[in-house]
């Protein structure tokens, strides 16, 4: 347990080591430098094979095969539309509100980066543990609303700002259940941390049953996962680009590259999602240890599990359809508030009963 | 009906109306009127109060050049019956001019504006008499006999001046509506949202300029004539026999209705004998081409509220009907099959096999579609309850198929004014209750059953009776006899009509195609009327709509 | 049996009705094949070592992903969708459509282009981003098909658009469209980064 806390955050072993041969700021800045370009490659890389993903699922899903031609098996694929994406003409409109349309897919990527850097991938790797990691993950998650809505009014386009105005309905409303469900795990774990809710959730039951919480919360982490795809705009809550009602929705007007941030930033978020719920209810990085190479096998097992979450992600896009605007509010006031507000119940009974018994 | 009570009808309205007012009788049974213009609204009044006609079927107009008269069609309908009225209002065509059958029929409000736009008939006292195909601005009315209507000269587009021509309608003119605003506040808490006519739902070149109170509808005016390619009136230049193809494309997801209709009616005026092999291979298409409109349908209600799958699982079956058509007559989707009497070829062999593995599969296949589409709740959360048509509205605004049917008004050609060999065929025609989309949705899938055992009873007769012609004797030159004819069959879409005007010569002198869709798309506005736009995409998706058919 | 099938080439070859495949698959390979080369002849065509390196990645990019703007005049517009769909997927080659103009590469011209809509296609055509291309679908597009002598409808889109392919049929089969988008990706091939104009 404790070797294993040691190494909690990355931070302090990098500096440290950095100092070694260079002045302070220096190291500071460098791993600054470091984990803000590691990020980037790692969303980069998520997003270029999630989408390919998301094609290929979504191809079989339909009776189809999904992109083939470009690559084996159509694998270069996503990297291709990349390539294309940077060549497009980027069109700024007349008559847009240029800050705003600007600055919009920025911060809509600058937040899901964000939310990278309090993931715990794996016992030593992870950028920066917050003593408030999960706070630091609810204010980014929403954060990325500002710029779903600043898209949508910068355009200057009517589709957008309906596209964003659902967005901001759909984030605000959502937020509340979510940090709702978030709580039981919370207070399960004793600690806003993401590393220590981790560890928490070590050691097994009555020998088989991993201590993951989603054994003590299997409705807080439904409840999550609803509001998780609701954050990210995934079917049954796609309203913001609603393809067949409001065009594309907040990004109806933009082009190229900064179309792609977009789509980066929704498919990087989605994965974000399926990681949070990973670390908070399925254990994160915990799983068996072999002896080769045992340092990378936590990271395999984070990213096997928030990947078959993402999965279901696209499960679901791929066979349910998408709520009505009013409808979506009378889910999340109505049935999820209640529920997640009945979860914190639940789990501060859990919580005495486990002190109670473990003394 | 029969000949007894027309005549006896006749002899009724002869008594009623002396002066101004002739009654004839064609030998197909439909009584006629012919009005003097004063009178017609009069006419029309008393037909649909005491006469019970009280749909207005079809309104259109024919151009008499010689005699120097435009004639107003008015086709009258009672449903229940069901009985058919023809009034016809001969105008001067130096000046034509008769008022405006809006007060007795809403329905007649867009028909009269496509009478207006093509023969420019003035309907005084019309609401809003404007060109409705065409654009504001356009010189002549092109179904006018002495309109240079063919050969126009290219357009002068310039394609790389980037400069942009607005031909459309000027800026839009919603009407105010106040019962719908939530506080009486004075300041403009709406604003204008134009769907279409690029637009992923709206199922083709269709407009709608929406006002919208946040996600509420306030109001909507539909804007149509983007696909408007004067079809009826390149028809009248082809032969008799040329025009099948160009009834393929009006609507374009149902070929072989559309060609059915347009037979019949050639037949019908030519008076030519059908086999009865062919008549019956024609059922089989017609129900067969109904099976994959209506496959078409029930996908686009998934595509438009979002769900991808089931869009796709519909197309797999989709294709193997096409696969069929493709072997009876090459072509996939516009199949041109049937001929004047008769259809082009005979199924050729290993057809039938094939048919029948079809309709084998196919009820697995609807049980997919119900359990991934029907069942799921969201689905159902998003069509039930949602829009209500009352059995009035659809009287209102002449509204047929199977929209007409979900309000539980029980009226299907099929049935109720049996053609081709329709009666000898057992089936039901299934009714809604609330007039929601979700009737609009479940009569489309009920409807599937039902006309796949319909095919399934023609493959037995079909085999019962084995080989003969399929070909009656049509000559090549084919020259209806001067007269008019008029057939209406039920097209997966709702009445498909056809209006034939003959003058004796190789070409139809008039082409007029009842369009179902057309009709039933002005009561619209009505029925979104305070829904959400998400609702909107969904009761739209619920009209089915083919702009091919609604323009022409 | 006897199936017609006078206007396709391709579809000669298997018999669609009995193993209902998609277009045949060295069919694909042999226009992909085709593509190569022509883009190879343009290296040692142009002799710029610089360029033309940066023109096979940036054009080979560019034809793998077409995404069309969804968007349909009248009935070719079924057979598009037909071609998107199941059987025939043109997912495969990287084909997606996007709802917005401004993201899509690709205007698929499907059916009768009226007068009316003549305009809003224009308009439709400025809003996509360059490079973008245009796919004449069908002979309603390439010249008024069977509507040529009405009164309403556009002689062809290229009265209005500059058009890079024309699909020939009424309607073209989707295997046809294909073909189409083969072509495409060809043509694409063979532009040069250096010389390509706004247009």
């Amino acid at each position: 347990m404790l070797d294993v806390a040691q190494g909690l955050n990355a931070y302090p072993a990098v500096v440290d080591w950095l100092n070694g041969f260079m002045p302070n700021w220096l190291a500071e800045g460098l791993y600054r430098v470091g984990a803000g370009l590691l990020i980037l490659t790692l969303i980069a890389t998520l997003a270029l094979v999630l989408i390919y993903m998301l094609r290929k699922v979504l191809g079989h899903m339909h009776c189809r095969l999904g992109p083939r031609v470009t690559g084996p098996f159509g694998l270069l694929q996503t990297a291709a539309d990349a390539l294309k994406l940077m060549q497009k003409e980027d069109i700024i409109p007349a008559n847009v509100d240029r800050f705003l349309y600007i600055l919009a897919p920025y911060l809509t990527f600058f937040s899901c980066g964000m939310i990278f850097m309090v993931l715990p991938l794996s016992p030593t790797w992870i950028l920066n543990d917050l003593e408030v990691g999960v706070l630091f993950f609810v204010a980014f998650g929403s954060l990325a609303s500002f710029g779903l809505l600043m898209g949508g009014f910068g355009s200057n386009n009517k589709y957008s700002l309906v596209g964003g105005m659902r967005s901001v309905a759909q984030v605000v409303s959502y937020e509340v259940p979510m940090v709702l469900a978030l709580l039981g795990a919370v207070m399960l774990a004793g600690s806003l941390s993401t590393q220590q809710i981790v560890v928490a959730q070590e050691g097994l039951w009555l020998g088989f049953i991993p201590k993951w919480f989603i054994f003590l919360q299997p409705l807080g982490f439904v409840i999550y996962f609803l509001c998780g795809l609701a954050e990210t705009g995934q079917t049954p809550f796609d309203l913001p680009e609603g393809e067949s009602e409001i065009v594309a929705g907040y990004n109806t007007e933009y082009s190229g590259m900064r179309f792609a941030l977009f789509m980066l930033a929704e498919f990087a978020n989605a994965f974000a999602i399926s990681a949070m719920a990973t670390t908070l209810f399925l254990g994160g990085w915990h799983g068996p240890v072999f002896s080769f190479l045992p340092w990378l096998w936590p990271f395999v097992w984070f990213m096997v599990k928030a990947m078959a979450l993402t999965f279901c992600m696209m499960w679901v896009r791929g066979t349910w359809l998408r709520f009505r605007i009013d409808q979506m509010m009378d889910f999340a006031w109505k049935i999820l508030v209640p529920l997640s507000l009945l979860n914190i119940f639940i789990s501060a009974g859990e919580v005495a009963v486990i002190r109670w018994i473990g003394g | 009906m029969k000949t007894k009570d027309v005549e006896k009808k006749k002899a009724a309205l002869s008594k009623r109306f002396t002066e101004g007012v002739t009654f004839e009788l064609p030998k197909d049974g439909v009584l006629e009127a012919v009005v003097t213009p004063p009178q017609v609204v009069e006419v029309l009044r008393t037909l649909k109060e005491e006469y019970d006609f009280h749909q207005l079927h079809d309104l259109t107009a024919v151009d008499y050049i010689k005699d120097n008269r435009i004639t107003v069609v008015y086709r009258l309908m009672n449903l229940e019956k069901p009985d058919m009225m023809v009034v016809k209002a001969p105008l001067d065509r130096s000046q034509p001019e008769v008022a405006t059958a809006t007060d007795v029929y809403p329905a007649a409000n867009w028909l009269e504006r496509e009478v207006y736009d093509y023969f420019g008939v003035k309907f005084t006292g019309h609401p809003n008499l404007t060109r409705i195909m065409m654009w504001e601005g356009f010189e002549g009315h092109p179904f006018r006999k002495d309109f240079a209507a063919f050969d126009q000269p290219p357009p002068d587009y310039d394609p790389f001046e980037t400069s942009y021509v607005d031909l459309t309608e000027g800026p839009l003119q919603l009407t105010e509506i106040s019962g719908n605003r939530r506080n009486g506040n004075a300041a403009p808490r709406t604003f204008i949202l134009n769907f279409g006519p690029q637009h992923p739902s709206t199922h083709g070149v269709f407009r709608a300029a929406v006002e919208l109170d946040g996600e509420t509808i306030v109001d909507l005016k539909p804007v149509i004539g983007y696909l408007h390619r004067g079809l009826e009136k390149v028809v009248e230049k082809r032969t008799w026999a040329q025009a099948v193809p160009y009834t393929d494309r009006t609507d374009y997801l149902a070929a072989m209705n559309n060609n059915h209709v347009y037979v019949l009616a050639v037949e019908k005026l030519a008076g030519i004998e059908v086999p009865l092999r062919a008549e019956l291979i024609r059922v089989l298409m017609t129900e067969l081409n109904r099976v994959h409109s209506h496959l078409m349908a029930i996908g686009c209600f998934a595509l438009d509220t979002g769900a991808m799958a089931p869009f796709l699982y519909v197309w797999r079956e989709r294709e193997t009907i096409y696969d069929l058509f493709e072997m009876v007559c090459g072509g996939r989707l516009l199949t041109t099959y049937f001929r004047i009497g008769g259809v082009a070829r005979d199924l050729p062999e290993g057809f039938l096999p094939r048919l029948k593995k079809f309709l084998k599969e196919m009820p697995g296949h609807i049980e997919q579609y119900n359990n991934i589409l029907s069942g799921n709740e969201i689905f159902q959360m998003r069509l039930k309850k949602v829009a209500h048509l009352t059995k009035e509205m659809a009287l209102k605004y002449s509204i047929t198929g199977p929209m007409l049917r979900a309000t539980g008004i029980n009226y299907d050609v099929r049935k109720n004014d049996p053609y081709s060999l329709y009666d000898q065929f057992d089936f039901k025609v299934p009714l809604g209750k609330n007039g929601d989309a979700w009737d609009f949705y479940w009569l489309r899938v009920l409807e599937v059953w039902q006309s796949l055992k319909i095919v399934q009873q023609a493959v037995k007769l079909l085999e019962e009776t084995g080989p003969g012609p399929v070909m009656g004797k049509v000559s090549k030159a084919l020259k209806p006899p001067p007269g008019e004819a008029y057939v209406h069959i039920e097209s997966p879409k709702g009445d498909l009509g056809c209006y034939l005007v003959s003058d004796g010569g190789p070409n139809p002198y008039r082409f007029r195609w009842r369009p179902p869709l057309f009709i039933n798309l002005q009561s619209l506005a009505e029925v979104v009327r305070g829904w959400k736009i998400a609702d909107f995409i969904a009761i739209f998706a619920g009209y089915d709509a083919v702009m091919g058919e609604v323009d022409r | 049996m006897e199936v017609d099938r006078s206007v396709e080439k391709t579809a000669e070859k298997t018999d669609a009705a009995q193993t209902p495949v998609p277009g045949p698959v060295f069919c694909v390979q042999d226009h992909i094949q085709r593509e190569n080369q022509a883009a190879l002849k343009r290296m040692t065509v142009q002799r710029n070592v610089l360029i033309a390196p940066l023109d096979l990645v940036f054009n080979w990019a560019r034809k793998s992903s077409i995404w069309p703007v969804t968007f349909g005049l009248a009935c070719c517009a079924i057979e598009m969708m037909a071609g998107s769909l199941a059987r025939y997927d043109l997912d495969r080659f990287g084909v997606f459509f996007r709802t917005s103009p401004r993201q899509a590469d690709l205007m698929i011209v499907a059916g009768t282009l009226t007068k009316k809509m003549a305009p809003t296609i224009k308009r439709l055509y400025e809003q996509m981003s360059s490079p973008r291309y245009v796919l004449a679908m069908g002979s309603c597009a390439i010249s008024g098909g069977p509507f040529r002598d009405s009164y309403s409808v556009v002689m062809g889109v290229d009265e209005v658009l500059p058009v890079d392919v024309y699909v020939s049929g009424c309607p073209p089969r989707p295997e046809a469209l294909i073909e189409g988008i083969l072509r495409l990706r060809e043509k694409i091939m063979t532009e040069s980064w250096q010389v390509r104009k706004r247009v």
